[in-house]
């Protein structure tokens, strides 16, 4: 099996980066690739943005899902965005390691969403959750928080912790 | 995107900046324990049973939910028993 490490953390020693060294430990002794995409060792820039599109499809309008349409047809996408559809499609499970941030994942992740999940490309309208591109491959969250776990229950002071969650696991699904 | 979703690995009470909710060797135990039982799970992962999300024979053509369809599917999954039966997820 191959595994991917989606890493959002900015501080290699912390305890978000024992989980991911914790992972790719034991899938390596359980003879599994493994492959790290260490969004901010990598510097990975989360805004999407006309500027990372040199052949505009509308120099005039920037139209975000336009243009990363226009870019997947064309092959002109954004090496950082190409480089993590490579590990995506060579990964058959994909773990996202990152802290919750203000009741959700960090910028860089939630831009790595918007930025690398390319319209047209990796999903349309007819092809998500059980007819996506992916079907067939594994994703799990581990993700950290600050408060204990009694405050992230439903009313809890942390957030449902259920329903904070749900956006991400939903747009994997 | 089509991935099977699994149910998340949560490790709670891990702040760094001050705050404190145990002793200090409490803290370390707890978190050696949390690397120990992630550790293992990844192992078994790719024989977890994944979360269930509504899907396209949930929705009609506009989108919306069916009657009768369960509009909290992906939303219980710090139940285990609501994720291991078929039956109380399609309740």
């Amino acid at each position: 099996m191959n595994a991917l490490i989606v890493f959002a953390h900015p501080e290699p020693a912390s305890f978000n980066g024992a989980l991911r060294d914790t992972a790719a430990s034991s899938l390596r002794s359980g003879g599994h690739s493994v492959e790290i995409s260490d969004l901010y060792g990598e510097n990975f820039d989360p805004v999407e943005k006309a500027a990372h599109y040199a052949r505009r499809l509308d120099p005039q309008q920037f139209v975000p899902l336009a243009e990363q349409r226009s870019a997947g047809r064309e092959g002109t996408l954004p090496v950082a965005v190409r480089r993590e559809i490579a590990r995506l499609e060579r990964a058959d499970l994909v773990i996202f390691q990152f802290p919750l941030w203000w009741h959700a994942q960090p910028a860089i992740l939630k831009g790595w969403f918007d930025r690398v999940l390319v319209n047209g490309l990796l999903y349309d309208s007819t092809r998500r959750y059980g007819r996506g591109v992916f079907k067939g491959k594994r994703a799990v969250l581990s993700v950290t928080a600050g408060a204990p776990e009694r405050s992230f229950g439903r009313g809890g002071r942390g957030g449902d912790i259920e329903k904070l969650l749900w956006p991400m696991q939903y747009s994997l699904h | 995107m089509g991935f099977s979703v699994l149910r998340p690995f949560l490790s709670f009470a891990v702040a760094g900046h001050g705050y404190r909710y145990e002793q200090d060797a409490d803290k370390q135990a707890r978190l050696a324990a949390l690397r120990q039982s992630w550790g293992e799970r990844v192992g078994r992962l790719a024989e977890e049973r994944p979360l269930c999300f509504q899907n396209w024979d949930d929705w009609d053509d506009s989108g919306a939910l069916k009657p009768g369809r369960d509009p909290d599917l992906g939303l219980r999954f710090l139940d285990p028993e609501m994720e291991a039966d078929p039956e109380l997820r399609h309740r």
